[in-house]
C-alpha cells in the first residue's frame, strides 16, 4: 500500500470542486477539471475523449434539466502518481433525485492539481 | 506513470483467460482471475462485492444465453502492484453480438499475477437494446441484431 498522506482528502476536495462547478452549471469549468487527454466512458454511447467533447457532454446533461450532482467518495488508492477512486453519485433535477449510482475514476496530477483522467459510472437503479 | 509493454501483455493474457473461462462456463477458472477483495459494477445493479457474488453474476449471464465474450485492452498503465486498463468488450450469443461496450478495470498483482480488483463496464448500445446484466431480461437471442 503506497497511499499518499492526505490523498483521500485531496480527492474529496476535487470532487467538491466538481460538484460546485456542476451546481453553477458551468460545463467549461467542469471540462477543465479533466486532464488534457481526459476520457469518459458513459453508458449507452461511445467513449468521449478530450475537453471539448467532455464539455459538450456535461452541457447537454445540464440542459436536460439536471441541477446538482452529489459525489460521495467510497474508496481511494494510489497508482504511483495517479490514483483510483470508487464513489457514489446522486444526480438531481428540480424535482429531486433523478438518478443514482456508482463511479470509478482514474485521477492524475496535471498542472499541479488532481484531474479526472478516466471516468466511468452507471446507475444502480433496476432497468425500467 | 510507466506504460510497461509487459504489463499490457500480462493483462491481455488475463483477458484471454477470462474469455476462455467464460466460454467454458468454468466459474472456478473465472474466480481465479479476481483479487482477494474484488468489486464489480454492472449497470442497473448494486455493487457486487466478493468473488462468489461476481461469479454468480457471470453464471446468470451465461444462463441467459450469452455464450462468449471478447475483451480487448486499448490502454494499460501501472505502478508497482496496481494497474488500470481501458478497453472494449463484445458479448455474443449463438445469433451474434448481444452487447458491446467499454470498460475500465483496476488490477492488483497478487502472488505474481494480475487480478481483477475493480471491474466496471458500460454498454455502448442504446438503453432499450441488449443489456445482459439486467436481471429481468429473458434470453437475449431476440435482441441480437447488433449487426
Amino acid at each position: 500500500m503506497t497511499r499518499a498522506p492526505g490523498l483521500e482528502g485531496e480527492i474529496a476536495a476535487a470532487n467538491a470542486a466538481f460538484a460546485a462547478a456542476f451546481e453553477r452549471q458551468d460545463a467549461t469549468a467542469l471540462a477543465h477539471l479533466y486532464t488534457e487527454g481526459g476520457c469518459l466512458l458513459p453508458a449507452h454511447r461511445d467513449a468521449l475523449e478530450g475537453r471539448p467533447a467532455i464539455e459538450a457532454f456535461w452541457r447537454e446533461l445540464m440542459e436536460s434539466g439536471m441541477r446538482r450532482l452529489q459525489l460521495e467518495l467510497v474508496e481511494v488508492d494510489s497508482i504511483g502518481e495517479s490514483a483510483y477512486e470508487v464513489g457514489r453519485y446522486t444526480l438531481e433535477d428540480e424535482r429531486g433525485t433523478a438518478d443514482e449510482g456508482k463511479v470509478l475514476v482514474i485521477w492524475k496530477r496535471e498542472g499541479g492539481q488532481w484531474r479526472l483522467h478516466r471516468a466511468i459510472w452507471n446507475t444502480r437503479r433496476p432497468a425500467s | 506513470m510507466i506504460q510497461a509493454t509487459s504489463v499490457f501483455e500480462e493483462i491481455e493474457a488475463a483477458h484471454r483467460a477470462f474469455e476462455r473461462a467464460f466460454e467454458r462456463r468454468d466459474m472456478g477458472a473465472l474466480a481465479d482471475l479476481y483479487s482477494a477483495d474484488p468489486r464489480a459494477f454492472p449497470s442497473h445493479h448494486e455493487v457486487l462485492a466478493g468473488t462468489p457474488t461476481i461469479t454468480a453474476f457471470w453464471r446468470a449471464v451465461t444462463a441467459r444465453g450469452v455464450t462468449s465474450c471478447s475483451i480487448r485492452a486499448t490502454e494499460v498503465a501501472s505502478s508497482g502492484d496496481t494497474a488500470y486498463d481501458v478497453g472494449r468488450y463484445t458479448m455474443l450469443c449463438d445469433d451474434g453480438v448481444v452487447d458491446r461496450g467499454t470498460f475500465l478495470n483496476v488490477w492488483k498483482r497478487e502472488r505474481g499475477r494480475w487480478k481483477l480488483h475493480r471491474e466496471f463496464w458500460n454498454s455502448s448500445l442504446p438503453e432499450d437494446r441488449a443489456d445482459p446484466g439486467a436481471p429481468h431480461r429473458s434470453a437475449p437471442t431476440h435482441e441480437a441484431t447488433g449487426r
